[in-house]
C-alpha cells in the first residue's frame, strides 16, 4: 500500500443476489486528492460509495480506508447525502442538524460548548452563520446542501464524501459549492459522486469512471474552444484512452 | 364542567380522580415518546406493539385465576408482553426488510388472538372490552404509583438520549456513519414506546391508545421548529385532550376512552383545516401582490414552492 493512500480497493467485487454490480475493482485515492466518481445510473457509483463507508461489505477483495477496514475508519469520514431524502415535516433547525456531526462524542445529555463552537465554525466555512436558528426544511435546496456540508465538517473529517452534490441545484449555486470544496481540499481528501458523464468542474483533479468496472483518469489540461463556447464556463475534457462505456 | 369538578372531590367515585391523575402523569410520557414515534414515522409499529399487549393481559389473568398466582396482575402481563413485542417487532423491522409490513401485521393479529384465547380459557367472566377500549373503573390507587414510576423511567431515558434519538430520527444512515449503534437505540425507542402504551391502557384501551400517542404530536408538529418544542406542545395537548375527554365523558355519561380519542381527532382535523385555510389565504395575498410588481417574473423553476436563493 502506498504511504499516502486514503482509500484502496484490491480486487473488489460486489453483487446484490444474482446481479454483479462491481467486478474486480482496483483503486487508489491519494491524500488531498479531489476525485469525482462518474458513471451511468446503475453503474455502481453508489455501491462504490457504500463500500468506502462500510455500509456494504465486498464479496471478494479488500477495501481499506486510512489503512483500516471502513467501519473502523468511519469517524474520520465526513458524508453528505442527497438532501432530497429528508422528511419535509421534520422539526429541526440548522444548528440542530449541524450538531449531529458531533453526536457520537457524548454518551448522553446535552451538547457541550466545544461542540457548539465547532458547529458554528463549520457553518462559518459554508457561509451560513446567520441562519443557525432557521428551520432546515424552510431553506432552499442550495442552503440545505450547505447545511449538510457543515454537518459533515463539524465532525472534523479527513476524508469527505459527497453523494450527487450537483443534483437539483442550479449553476450559480453549483459554482459556489465548488468554491467551498476547493477551499476544503487544502486540508482534506474529497470524493464526489455525480451522474454527469462528460464534464466535471475544473476543480476536480481525478476522475473515476464506474460502470461495473472502474477506470481512473487523470484530467488533461486540454480544453476545447467549442466546449467553452457551448457551456460558457471553464470545463475540462476527460481523457478516455480506451473507451469503456 | 362544574359537575365534573365536584365529582373529582367526591370520595365515592375516587376512580375518576385516579383516572385524571394517571392521565395527566402519563401525558408527559405520551408527549415525549409520541413525538419520537411521529418524527421517526413508526406509528404502525407502535400500533402493533399496543395490540400485542392483550396477549400479556390474557396470560396474566389466566395464571392468576387458573394457576393461583395471586400476584400476577394484568398490568405485569401487559408490561412483559409490551416489551417482548417491542423487541420482536423491532428485530423484524430491522432485519426483514422486504416482508416487514406483512410480518408486523401478522404479529399484530396473533398477539390479540393469543390474548383472547387465554381469556376464553380463564375461569369466571372477563369482559375483553375493558382492555380493548379502556375502563377507568379498573384504576386503583396503586396504579398511580406505577404510572408515576414508569413515567420517570420513560421521560428520564428519552431526555437523556435526546441528541442520539434526534440524530437517528432525522438521518439514521448518518448516525450510523458517526459510529452510533443505531439498532440498539431503535430497540430502546420501541421499548420506551411499549412502556408508554401500557401507562394508559386502562384509561383509553389497547385499540385506541395509539391515537393518543400520535395525535398530540401530530398537532404539535404544526407549531414547532425543534423536536423538543414539539415534545413540550404535545405534552400540553395530551393533557388537554385527556382532561377534556374525562370531563365530557363524566358530564355526558360517555365511555372515557372513545371520548378522549374523538376530542384528539377533532383537534387534529381542526388544526389541519385551519392551516390549509391560512396557507391559501396567504397564497392569495401573495399572488395579488405579485401581479402588481415586476417581481412576478422571478420564479424558482426547479422547485416552485421553495423560496428564492439569495446570492
Amino acid at each position: 500500500m502506498p504511504e499516502n493512500a486514503v482509500v484502496t480497493f484490491k480486487g473488489v467485487s460486489f453483487g446484490y443476489d444474482t446481479v454483479r454490480v462491481l467486478q474486480d475493482v482496483n483503486l487508489t485515492i491519494k491524500e488531498l486528492d479531489l476525485a469525482c466518481i462518474v458513471g451511468p445510473n446503475g453503474g455502481g457509483k453508489t455501491t462504490l460509495l457504500k463500500l468506502i463507508l462500510g455500509l456494504l461489505r465486498p464479496k471478494t477483495g479488500e477495501v481499506r480506508v486510512f489503512g483500516l477496514p471502513p467501519v473502523q475508519a468511519r469517524r474520520r469520514i465526513g458524508y453528505m447525502p442527497q438532501f432530497s431524502i429528508f422528511d419535509p415535516q421534520f422539526p429541526a433547525t440548522v444548528m440542530d442538524i449541524v450538531l449531529m456531526g458531533r453526536v457520537e462524542r457524548r454518551w448522553g445529555g446535552p451538547y457541550r460548548r466545544a461542540d457548539k463552537k465547532a458547529a458554528l465554525n463549520a457553518l462559518d466555512q459554508v457561509g451560513m452563520m446567520d441562519l443557525t436558528g432557521r428551520l432546515f426544511n424552510a431553506l432552499s435546496g442550495g442552503q440545505r446542501q450547505r447545511v449538510l456540508i457543515a454537518r459533515a465538517l463539524a465532525s472534523d473529517p479527513d476524508l469527505f464524501l459527497l453523494d450527487e452534490p450537483t443534483a437539483n441545484i442550479d449553476v450559480v449555486i453549483e459554482s459556489k459549492l465548488f468554491e467551498i470544496l476547493k477551499e476544503l481540499n487544502r486540508r482534506m481528501t474529497i470524493l464526489l459522486v455525480t451522474h454527469d458523464l462528460s464534464f466535471v468542474s475544473n476543480i476536480v483533479k481525478n476522475v473515476i469512471c464506474v460502470n461495473r468496472t472502474v477506470v481512473q483518469h487523470p484530467i488533461t489540461d486540454m480544453t476545447g474552444e467549442v466546449i467553452r463556447a457551448v457551456y460558457g464556463a471553464d470545463t475540462r475534457l476527460v481523457l478516455h484512452e480506451n473507451p469503456h462505456f | 364542567m362544574s359537575e365534573f369538578l365536584e365529582a373529582l372531590r367526591n370520595p365515592d367515585i375516587s376512580f375518576l380522580r385516579y383516572a385524571l391523575i394517571a392521565g395527566v402523569l402519563a401525558s408527559v410520557s405520551f408527549g415525549v415518546v409520541g413525538t419520537y414515534v411521529v418524527a421517526r414515522r413508526i406509528s404502525y409499529i407502535a400500533g402493533a406493539i399496543s395490540h400485542c399487549v392483550l396477549a400479556g393481559i390474557g396470560a396474566a389473568l389466566f395464571l392468576q385465576r387458573r394457576a393461583g398466582l395471586e400476584w400476577c396482575l394484568p398490568l405485569y402481563g401487559a408490561l412483559v408482553s409490551a416489551l417482548a413485542a417491542a423487541i420482536l417487532i423491532g428485530l423484524v423491522s430491522l432485519y426483514a426488510r422486504q416482508r416487514e409490513d406483512t410480518v408486523i401485521g401478522a404479529l399484530w393479529a396473533v398477539g390479540m388472538a393469543i390474548g383472547l384465547l387465554f381469556i376464553a380459557k380463564t375461569p369466571g367472566y372477563i369482559d375483553p372490552m375493558s382492555y380493548l377500549f379502556g375502563n377507568i373503573m379498573l384504576i386503583a390507587r396503586q396504579d398511580i404509583w406505577m404510572v408515576a414510576g414508569l413515567d420517570l423511567i420513560v421521560v428520564g431515558l428519552s431526555l437523556f438520549f435526546y441528541n442520539k434519538f434526534l440524530a437517528i430520527c432525522f438521518d439514521e444512515e448518518f448516525a450510523r456513519l458517526r459510529g452510533i449503534r443505531v439498532e440498539l437505540y431503535y430497540l430502546m425507542l420501541l421499548c420506551l414506546t411499549a412502556l408508554t402504551v401500557v401507562l394508559l391502557i386502562t384509561v383509553v384501551g389497547i385499540v385506541m391508545v395509539i391515537a393518543l400517542l400520535t395525535l398530540p404530536a401530530a398537532v404539535a408538529g404544526h407549531f414547532s421548529k425543534r423536536l423538543w418544542q414539539m415534545m413540550a406542545f404535545s405534552v400540553i395537548f395530551c393533557v388537554a385532550f385527556t382532561v377534556a375527554g374525562l370531563g365530557c365523558s363524566y358530564t355526558y355519561n360517555l365511555p372515557s376512552g372513545p371520548t378522549i380519542i374523538v376530542i384528539a381527532g377533532a383537534a387534529y382535523l381542526a388544526v389541519m383545516v385551519a392551516k390549509r385555510l391560512w396557507q391559501s389565504l396567504k397564497g392569495a395575498i401573495k399572488i395579488s401582490g405579485y401581479r402588481n410588481s415586476s417581481a412576478s417574473q422571478i420564479v424558482n423553476f426547479k422547485n416552485p414552492g421553495a423560496p428564492l436563493e439569495k446570492s
